[in-house]
């Protein structure tokens, strides 16, 4: 025993030495390093106790003058935009709200017999986004209205989110797509004080809980495990929920998760790897060896988050050298140009077959070509803000313009068929984002 | 714990022991053959030799040409080399098993002492071996030539690259061998039908004589390297070569012409096949695999082939579904010659494009059967990119007739063709151009006018082509171009003539949809006469990389881009694969291609 001690005491000063030398180079920088050694500024969050802006979640005021503008002239591509939106049957005022008491998604299962019924929320809060839209273009209240009389019969009627482990993309996608319709209509008037405040409370009584703890514990599975647009989500209504309720602590913590994050959705797990070279316009994606359909939603999603933040004043845009832009490139050259792209190998921890939790890695030895080809509605948000806010070289957004191209005009839930993946993301973007 | 390991010695001990005498471990393995107990009789042999039948290519997506100049649509295969994005790798096609197995079965055969004629099998081991040398030199040209049984320490494992010039003499000799001792067609019984004759051998070696005759004339010695730092360097070259090839091509295809037996399979005249014989050849079935009742023993013109059969071995490829979206480019619906014999912008005949299905009026069988089937061009069509690159044409060529209720999904299961008459006339009429610089009108008639029979077109003569200004050799290379389409060719063609940066460079189009001032059923003029996009039938934006004005049959129009000249970046380098990096780890003598 003595001699090992004699073995190892100097291994453990040459660990303890080699760590020094590492934390006293982040400490000195204050950012650390990443794959392709451009030192990365870490985004910091402000006190709990700053308000938070209430600008309109995705859009701000000033974005809305200019939409008003360019609709009212017929400009395009904004007139296209706005034509889509106009004909989408959930931007109607004669949608009618289809609330539940418990809200399924991953049902038929152990820990939730009855059948999902998510497409319920799915729509509803589709529909409440779109005609809160609507009004902010047209400043007719008529839409306001409806998507109030939505929203208000969601927080009156549902007690619950229920499911497996499913229920954690449930909690994400519309909880996000309803905190962000709430943002909008927060300054309309027609929504009565009390009514307000009991959505804000039911959006934190039913549904932050699920985000939070999915985050925090990943349901007691392996942080690494759930693939990227399922710590996505939750960030993203994580997020939103902070904002429509004003709880920074809420927000901070998701800043903070996208930055340093034990799952998925820290940004360097979601873009795992940078390509040198020739390449290096060009990230890939933690899902992009497993398929596209998949692929393109964590891009939707976390371009999500980048927007809310950004109109908050927190640039993760422009995190690690426009990373998410280096994704959106891969990610439409291989779908949208329909090109070939470098793959990296990537290593998922699958866990164990019976319950999904452990450690046991698969190599996903290629890109997954399962959907390629999938369209989402999200080139535009990304484009405009790389090309015309950030103004970055026309040669480093050549596939997202692309992207813009041919999704022109992007539509939004309804406008992709009728199942979940249409719904996965806000969309609109032709509309909603198109700056000269 | 001490006396565990005691115990453990001492066991090792006795079992070495016993393991010492010699009668234990000099029993012969019952249950499997070794080298000891085989090889004593001709049925070994013939057995030993059907295992090389897997070396032939088979019904796959990466041998229909996808990715080369005559293909526009989104399948993956060949994406690197029409694409020009080849890069070194660890892993490729460099593969010496198939090599070692012909050496195996030649040294066993030269030293077979047994009764019996084993010639046959020997023939096949010969005609294996030029064969995979052929895929090899096709692919990283010279390499290594072992002809002997290799072991573990042999010194020919550490050997620098031979010439490609070295490896083509070796070919070449083998399969003269093989020609010598391969039985011929009409000898092969019924139940060995699908080993490879005499004939089989000589078509094999026209093609291997016309692609390095052509190879050296076309490409030159540009890839070879000097051997001493990059390449395989030009050992053995004989400028003389280039026209004893080309002889030799010519007597090759002239004894398989003459004494084959082989004919072309033209089964126009029955009605009901509605003159789609050069699709039906491809589903070749059993009786219910076309209108006319023909079955497999009525196809006596492929030559080389890999056999399939729907009870024993079925293709196990959606071959049907896949080969639907396994689209044209414009440039292959425009290669076509009209029923005058003459190229489209040549042509009265031709029809132009304003109307979907004007430009498959008057044209050649093949390129309707090729598309569309037994079928017609559609006069209804819409473009849309989709997910798989719609070009807005069609391809049948490989899809069953009866789909979903006489074959489903991957039960296709005809006979897949390596080499069939039609190239072996198609390599004959090149050669002699390639030879003499002409060709005579008798020698036209005896070899590619056969196929333009069965393609319902004028004959190409002399006369034709003097009076209309046409280039005899450009005229043959259209016919090969038309005639092999997605039959695994086009590459190895485009490489020998040196022309694959040229043709691979410019972008893949579809149909052309013109524009205010050439409508179409996709464009159309505006009221103040600007391009109007009618867009029911044109979904422009899902085109991405829009359209291009290139020059057609009827003046400079616009068409869709399936596949866009900016990603196309082919090279001098891209006419050979790179050498696998671990091979030249492991053999540190292996020097790369140029360029790579």
């Amino acid at each position: 025993m003595n001699h090992l001690k004699r073995i190892c005491l100097p291994v453990i000063i040459m660990a303890c030495l080699f760590c020094a030398v590492c934390c006293k180079k982040n400490g000195d920088s204050g950012g650390s390093t990443d794959d392709d050694n451009v030192v990365v500024k870490y985004i910091d969050t402000l006190s709990p106790t700053t308000p938070m802006k209430h600008e309109g979640g995705l859009n701000t005021q000033a974005d809305f003058t200019r939409i008003r503008q360019k609709v009212s002239a017929q400009a395009e591509p904004w007139f296209s935009g706005w034509q889509k939106l106009v004909a989408n049957s959930h931007a109607q005022t004669s949608y009618v709200a289809n609330p539940t008491v418990k809200l399924v998604r991953g049902g038929n299962s152990a820990e939730e017999p009855d059948p999902d019924n998510y497409s319920r929320a799915m729509n509803d809060a589709h529909a409440a986004y779109q005609l809160a839209l609507r009004w902010k273009i047209s400043t007719d209240t008529i839409y306001a209205r409806t998507a109030v009389t939505i929203l208000n019969a969601w927080a009156n009627t549902c007690t619950k989110l229920s499911g497996n482990s499913n229920v954690a993309l449930g909690a994400g996608i519309y909880g996000y797509a309803f905190a962000v319709a709430g943002e909008l209509l927060r300054d309309f008037p027609g929504w009565q004080a009390a009514d307000f405040t009991k959505f804000k409370q039911w959006m934190l009584n039913v549904w932050y809980p699920i985000n939070y703890s999915f985050l925090s514990g990943h349901f007691g599975c392996h942080p690494e495990h759930a693939w990227s647009n399922w710590d996505l989500c939750n960030m993203a209504s994580a997020m939103a929920i902070g904002i429509l309720t004003d709880n920074r602590s809420i927000y901070n913590y998701v800043i903070n998760y996208y930055q340093r994050g034990l799952g998925n959705g820290n940004n360097y797990k979601t873009i795992f790897h940078v390509f040198p070279g020739a390449d290096s316009t060009m990230a890939e994606m933690q899902e992009s060896g497993r398929d596209q359909g998949h692929c393109t939603l964590s891009l939707a999603l976390l371009t999500t988050i980048c927007q809310l933040a950004w109109n908050q004043g927190d640039d993760l845009w422009g995190f690690r050298n426009n990373i998410v832009l280096k994704a959106s490139e891969y990610v439409a050259r291989y779908n949208v140009a329909n090109l070939s792209v470098p793959y990296y190998q990537y290593s998922w921890h699958e866990g164990d077959p019976w319950n999904g939790c452990g450690v046991k890695t698969t190599l996903l030895p290629e890109i997954g070509s399962g959907g390629r080809g999938t369209m989402r509605p999200m080139w535009a948000m990304i484009y405009n803000h790389y090309a015309k806010i950030k103004k970055v070289p026309q040669l480093n957004t050549t596939y997202t313009a692309l992207g813009v191209q041919k999704a022109q005009p992007e539509g939004g839930g309804g406008d992709y068929g009728p199942n979940s993946g249409g719904f996965d993301q806000l969309g609109f973007g032709t509309l909603l984002y198109s700056l000269e | 714990m001490k006396k565990v390991l005691n115990y453990i010695i001492f066991g090792s001990l006795s079992l070495c022991a016993v393991s010492c005498k010699k009668n234990f471990i000099d029993l012969e393995p019952t249950a499997m053959f070794t080298d000891a107990v085989y090889f004593k009789q001709p049925g070994d042999f013939k057995a030993y030799a059907t295992n090389f039948y897997g070396q032939l290519p088979g019904w796959d997506f990466g041998t229909m040409d996808n990715n080369s100049d005559l293909s526009a649509n989104a399948n993956g295969n060949g994406y690197d080399l029409g694409h020009g994005t080849i890069a070194t790798s660890t892993s490729a096609n460099w593969n010496y098993a198939g090599i070692r197995s012909c050496n195996i079965l030649i040294s066993k055969g030269e030293a077979y002492t047994g009764t019996g004629d084993i010639s046959q099998y020997m023939g096949e081991a010969y005609f294996f071996r030029a064969f995979n040398y052929f895929n090899l030199l096709k692919t990283y040209g010279g390499v290594p030539v072992v002809t002997t049984v290799l072991d573990v320490n042999s010194p020919e494992l550490y050997v620098p690259r031979n010439s490609r010039y070295e490896v083509v003499k070796q070919i070449l000799a083998d399969l003269d061998v093989a020609i010598a001792k391969l039985p011929s067609e009409q000898t092969i019984p019924a139940a060995d039908k699908g080993r490879v004759s005499k004939w089989a051998a000589e078509a094999v070696k026209a093609q291997v004589d016309l692609y390095e005759a052509t190879w050296e004339r076309y490409v030159g010695q540009d890839p070879d390297g000097d051997g001493t730092s990059v390449g395989a360097g030009k050992a053995g070259y004989d400028a003389a070569n280039i026209n004893k090839y080309l002889a030799d091509a010519v007597a090759m295809c002239e004894d398989v012409m003459k004494n084959g037996g082989y004919s072309i399979w033209n089964k126009n005249a029955v009605t009901s096949m509605a003159n789609a014989s050069s699709w039906y050849l491809f589903n070749l079935e059993d009786a219910g695999s076309n209108p006319g009742g023909f079955d497999k023993t009525t196809n006596n013109e492929f030559i080389l082939y890999t056999v399939y059969d729907y009870t024993l071995k079925k293709a196990n490829r959606n071959i049907t579904w896949t080969t639907w979206q396994l689209y044209p480019s414009r440039k292959f619906v425009d290669l076509a010659v009209c029923k005058d014999g003459l190229p489209i912008d040549k042509s009265t005949q031709f029809q132009g494009y304003h109307k979907a299905g004007d430009e498959f009026k008057n044209r050649d069988l093949r390129l309707i059967s090729y598309l569309f089937g037994n079928g017609a061009a559609p006069t209804n069509v819409s473009l849309d990119y989709g997910s798989l690159g719609a070009s807005g044409y069609g391809n049948a060529k490989f899809a069953v007739y009866g789909y979903g209720t006489r074959r489903t999904d991957n039960t296709e299961s005809a006979n897949f063709p390596i080499i069939r008459l039609a190239e072996v006339f198609l390599t004959y009429a090149e050669a002699l151009v390639e030879l003499n610089g002409s060709i005579s009108d008798a020698q036209l008639d005896a070899s590619i006018n056969l196929l333009r029979d069965r393609a319902g077109v004028a004959k190409l003569t002399n006369a034709l082509a003097t009076a209309n200004g046409l280039n005899m050799k450009e005229e043959i290379r259209r016919e090969r171009g038309v005639e092999l389409y997605r039959e695994g060719k086009r590459f190895d063609d485009l490489k020998r003539w040196g022309i694959l940066e040229a043709a691979l460079n410019p972008s893949r189009l579809g149909m052309v949809v013109g524009g205010a001032g050439y409508t179409t059923d996709f464009k159309t003029a505006s009221s103040t006469g600007a391009d109007s996009v009618i867009a029911a039938k044109y979904k422009a934006s899902s085109y991405v990389f829009g359209e291009e004005t290139v020059q057609t049959a009827a003046g400079n129009l616009k068409c869709i881009v399936i596949d866009s000249k900016a990603n196309h970046t082919i090279a001098k380098k891209h006419y050979l694969f790179p050498i696998p990096v671990t091979q030249m780890t492991y053999n540190p003598k292996l020097l790369q291609n140029p360029g790579y």
